[in-house]
């Protein structure tokens, strides 16, 4: 066997591992959803924004961002953040588990404020005068953030209250 | 044979109701103004989401789904004591005040506690609160001075429908109820 034949058959073999390999990603982002942001201008010179980001793409790149960078970036937040984070992480977990519906709804003239949940996503919806835009994240998503957020947040200082 | 295996599927199907509720959701509903320019907030949340997220919450004075309260004597009145009064006491009314723009009202009634506030010269402004006493039981159910909220929740799930609290304003309504629905009205 040549080796121009011997490097076709391991790329013969290799194929199909590939095709799976792609087939398991692709079901894994289907799966996770995305993320979707669209902003729509309202008036004749309207501009829109349509933005879809894999879910699994967020949740895969939050985790190389250095836990220092974040702390670095926000430092006055690490209160908030300890505090809060498990609670996100608590709500996210346990929105999944709750039937569809709407959450919150606010309506005043001109104006259209809706929170709600479908298939287990997180849908945010206002409509005023000057723009629509609608938010969809996956409560998985949003879990998973918040568990990062969690890990990231800087310890307590020394002497500070046990607060769990 | 075949009304045997008709009265199996029924128990069963009885037993599978009881044995998983529907679950409860807690509403509130704040419209302000009329008309055109009224505006209106709506709140649905599940009372299982809200039990497992209140210990979550440690913040301040809460904390693990308890809220420590540290100064019970509130311009001499002592919540705890009442509160304790309230629960340990038959049916009947234990505040009643007649003033010239307003009346109040606290009774115990038929299981619940009751508080009912008229306000303003006509007695236009109305608040009703309407407290289960299983759910103030388990209100109380901590240490002393706390109030244990996700066992109020627990209580609040495992009780009926009931409107808990509604304001009627000149201008506004609140309304603060629990039901097996997933939407308000």
């Amino acid at each position: 066997m040549t080796n121009r034949e011997r490097g076709s058959s391991i790329l013969a073999a290799m194929l199909p591992a590939a095709a799976v390999a792609a087939l398991v990603a692709g079901a894994v982002v289907y799966d996770m959803g995305a993320v979707r942001v669209s902003v729509d201008e309202k008036g004749n010179n309207g501009e829109s924004i349509h933005l879809v980001v894999p879910a699994a793409l967020v949740s895969a790149g939050i985790h190389f961002v250095p836990d220092r960078e974040l702390r670095k970036a926000a430092p006055e937040i690490g209160d908030e953040m300890r505090q809060w984070a498990p609670v996100l992480q608590a709500a996210a977990r346990e929105l999944q588990n709750c039937p569809d519906g709407t959450l919150i709804q606010v309506q005043g003239p001109g104006e259209e404020v809706e929170i709600s949940l479908r298939h287990g996503t997180l849908i945010v919806h206002v409509d005023s005068e000057d723009e629509t835009v609608r938010v969809t994240v996956p409560l998985g998503l949003v879990e998973s953030v918040a568990g990062w957020l969690e890990r990231a947040a800087p310890p307590p200082p020394e002497g500070a209250p046990e607060t769990v | 044979m075949k009304v045997l295996t008709v009265l199996g599927i029924l128990v069963l199907a009885t037993g599978l109701a009881l044995a998983a509720p529907a679950d409860k959701w807690l509403h509130v509903s704040v419209v302000d103004g009329k008309g055109g320019k009224a505006e209106t907030v709506r709140v649905n949340i599940p009372l299982s989401f809200a039990e497992k997220v209140l210990p979550a919450i440690q913040v301040d004075k809460l904390h693990n789904g308890k809220v420590k309260i540290e100064e019970c004597d509130m311009n001499g009145l002592n919540l705890w004591a009442i509160l304790e009064a309230v629960r340990d006491t038959r049916d009947g009314e234990f505040v009643t005040v007649e003033a010239k723009d307003g009346n109040v009202r606290v009774a115990k009634s038929k299981g619940n506690l009751l508080v009912k506030v008229r306000d303003g010269k006509k007695g236009d402004q109305k608040v009703d609160v309407q407290v289960p006493m299983p759910v103030l039981e388990a209100l109380l159910s901590g240490e002393k001075n706390e109030l244990d909220l996700a066992a109020a929740v627990r209580a609040l799930g495992a009780h009926g429908d009931t409107l808990l609290v509604s304001v009627n304003d000149e201008g506004s309504t609140v309304r603060v109820w629990v039901d097996s629905r997933n939407e308000s009205e």
